[in-house]
């Protein structure tokens, strides 16, 4: 057991250098910092406007910053499922996942060190980013700590599920898949949240799959007193927290019954 | 004790069988040459050996564990065909990574990895990304990994496979050292000669079967070499 964890934590942590490794670090750096600097810019500018006219500072501020952190959050989850797609995926068809596994490791935790450096990166990516949000625009960390925990919870189905299906399928048709997923189930959630009564698949796609969407729009149902009552984050989390669970059980069942090499 | 044994082992692909109903045990401390002609099923033997596909039928036992047991891999050191590294990383860092799973720690880890890198004659490649090697450095570094912390057991699929004549000497003898330190060895090759030189036991597979196995002087008839036996004996 203690040589599985030391072998996790090393793994981990090479999955995170091998993102380094392809620029991938630098590129999510570069575009947060460019982003970042501009909402500190559209920050100074909606005070400088803000000042002639009736506007309170804190309620643009606060408009702009329930919107901002809803398309962040959504940013963050895409993210996700864009980076755990090439995760396992890569080592399995340059084959050099055999080198590693003919070591004593085991396969799970082989899979679960590489979700562990996506999630790492998602995780740094979405502090830098909301972190930066909330600095900038002066938002009230309750609900942030709050929509964010359940936008990284989010992301643990949508990783692992974008990393089990580049198992079986080539790397940019589970990128589609993972990215088409994501957006159909959150536009499915939003409406619902904003009184859509859905019928048929929309239905069951709202009450069963990972609610994402629900995910990510708590912070913005808790800053808005209109909305409040619609929030309902232990829920949320619960059912989450389930898909979560599952979702890296069914990884890990995909990749223990996986030949290796791919033939 | 048995180092690696083959129960009734089948692995099928589809309706293909790649092995059928193999048999064989590697003694601890022993030398097994694996030949076969192409598709013979060698290649699939180590796999099923490593964990990395499992038999439709039979048991496979590595040191007695199950290779779905990541300890059974303990002590183990496999080269497999045309080593297919992580591209972008050094060879240095790959190294110290392969040492670190294989349980070492820091300067034990760096010694083993100096001592490999020094016998494989790649020293002064420890800087240089893992995709920028030719076929025959590469696998000199396949073989520095798989000699990493004193393996027991060394499995090697065609280890000669891209050195020139003066690699493959050196590795023959690298391969003998860890003979002399009581290290199992299995090697699947195509090269005769060198299984002739490095085993004292054969196993001839075709068609996913044991054709033939023994000692050289039980496979290899008086007046023959063996290659004249391989041919006999893939023919029959």
């Amino acid at each position: 057991m203690t040589g599985q964890l030391r072998a996790f934590g090393l793994l981990a942590i090479e999955a995170l250098r091998d993102a380094v490794r392809r620029r991938l670090v630098i590129a999510i750096a570069v575009l947060t910092s460019v982003f970042l600097y501009g909402v500190q810019r559209c920050a100074s500018s909606a005070e400088l406007v803000v000042a002639g006219t009736d506007f309170d500072p804190d309620t643009v501020n606060l408009l702009l910053g329930s919107g901002l952190f809803f398309w962040l959050s959504l940013a963050v989850v895409n993210l996700a499922g864009l980076l755990a797609t090439d995760s396992l995926a890569e080592p399995i068809s340059d084959r050099s996942v055999v080198l590693w596994l003919a070591r004593p490791v085991s396969r799970n935790t082989y899979a679960t060190a590489r979700l562990a450096g996506v999630l790492i990166l998602v995780v740094a990516a979405a502090i830098a980013l909301l972190g930066g949000v909330t600095f900038f625009l002066r938002l009230h960390p309750l609900p942030v700590g709050i929509g964010a925990a359940l936008c990284l919870l989010g992301c643990v189905p949508v990783a692992c599920f974008a990393m089990g299906i580049a198992l079986w399928v080539p790397r940019i048709v589970s990128a589609l898949l993972s990215l088409v997923a994501i957006q159909v189930i959150v536009a499915v959630n939003v409406a619902v949240l904003i009184g859509w009564e859905p019928e048929g698949w929309p239905l069951w796609l709202d009450r069963l799959a990972p609610p994402l969407g629900h995910g990510i729009s708590q912070a913005v149902l808790l800053w808005n007193p209109d909305f409040t009552h619609l929030a309902d984050p232990a829920n949320v989390a619960l059912r989450l927290a389930v898909w979560a669970g599952l979702s890296v059980a069914l990884l890990l069942l995909a990749f223990r019954r996986l030949e290796l090499p791919k033939t | 004790m048995i180092a690696l044994e083959f129960a009734g082992v089948t692995k099928r692909y589809g309706s293909r069988p790649a092995l059928d109903q193999v048999n064989l045990a590697v003694p601890e401390g022993g030398s097994v040459g694996l030949l076969g002609p192409n598709g013979a099923g060698k290649t699939t033997a180590l796999r099923l050996a490593l964990g990395l596909a499992r038999p439709s039928a039979g048991s496979v036992r590595m040191r007695g564990r199950a290779p779905s047991d990541p300890q059974s891999r303990a002590k183990i050191g496999y080269l497999p065909e045309l080593p297919p590294f992580p591209r972008r990383m050094t060879v240095g860092r790959f190294l110290h990574l392969q040492a670190a799973l294989c349980g070492l720690d820091g300067r034990l880890a760096r010694r083993e990895v100096d001592a490999a890198l020094e016998l494989t004659g790649v020293r002064d490649r420890a800087p240089e990304r893992l995709g920028s090697l030719s076929k025959g450095l590469a696998q000199r570094v396949g073989f520095a990994q798989a000699f990493l912390a004193q393996p027991e057991l060394l499995i090697l699929d065609e280890p000669t496979s891209g050195l020139d004549p003066l690699g493959i000497r050196e590795a023959r003898d690298w391969v003998q050292a860890a003979r002399d330190r009581g290290c199992t060895v299995v090697v699947s090759s195509h090269v005769l000669s060198e299984i002739e030189r490095t085993c004292d036991q054969i196993i001839i597979l075709h068609s996913g079967r044991v054709a033939a196995s023994g000692s050289l002087e039980q496979i290899v008839a008086p007046g023959e070499t063996l290659e004249d036996a391989f041919v006999r004996v893939v023919r029959s």
